[in-house]
């Protein structure tokens, strides 16, 4: 496999999603609402409810791997970001 | 003291139409978003990976790259079929991708379409002798690919 990973470009840079945690974290807020209003509503289908919950998704492992590597920093005696 | 011209900067910016189709994301944290992807396919860790670039082609379905991100994890879950179809998807956002393309033709040799993989080995190298390819790791998999291709059809 790891010959096709060079097939998989780089395009931006990890460390400066942590310069954006605010922006993302108030779009999680934001997608996570419409995300209950979706779970409540367990017949809901098609393109939107697709598209939220795959939001919800990426934006919820982008928030938790932010604040496990920020309690790392601040456990190691870093600045806070 | 505010002027006209300060009203305009309190009112919501107007978005443009490729970031509609990004669901108010900018190109850069597209991006940033997709390089952690990138960074957990490096450590092995496919299922996080598929999580964000299955994210990222839902909110910017046109960001080629989150397509190629979709095809690894599936290559590397030896889904081909599901390879096959976010390779196209990325064809269909950048009809020249000769890593979509490799893609294609890793997985549908495996598949055991060869008149397919064949026919995109053919655009690929034609793309290379124009000098239209710079990535050497691209280059040298078409080579190994090449060489499985002929290997395949002699068995044939």
């Amino acid at each position: 496999m790891l010959p096709l990973l060079a097939l998989v470009p780089r395009r931006g840079a990890v460390h400066k999603l942590g310069d954006l945690h605010a922006a993302l974290f108030a779009r999680y807020e934001k997608v996570s609402a419409l995300y209950q209003q979706i779970e409540g509503n367990t017949g809901l289908s098609g393109d939107q409810t697709k598209r939220t919950r795959a939001e919800y998704a990426l934006l919820k492992s982008v928030i938790d791997w932010l604040e496990s590597t920020q309690d790392v920093r601040l456990a190691l005696g870093g600045p806070e970001t | 003291m505010t002027t006209d011209g300060d009203i305009g900067s309190h009112l919501p910016r107007r978005r443009s139409p490729s970031e509609i189709l990004k669901r108010g994301y900018s190109d850069e944290e597209i991006a940033h978003l997709y390089e952690l992807g990138r960074f957990w396919l490096e450590n092995g860790e496919i299922s996080r990976a598929l999580v964000i670039f299955t994210g990222v082609t839902e909110i910017a379905p046109d960001f080629a790259p989150g397509w190629l991100g979709v095809a690894y994890v599936h290559c590397s879950n030896r889904d081909y079929d599901g390879a096959v179809n976010a390779a196209r998807q990325c064809l269909r956002v950048e009809s020249n991708s000769v890593e979509a393309m490799l893609f294609l033709v890793t997985c549908l040799m495996t598949l055991g379409d060869m008149n397919a993989a064949g026919t995109y080995l053919g655009e690929i190298g034609e793309m290379i002798d124009g000098g239209l390819v710079d990535n050497p790791q691209a280059i040298r998999l078409y080579q190994m690919q090449l060489a499985r291709y002929q290997v395949g059809g002699a068995a044939s």
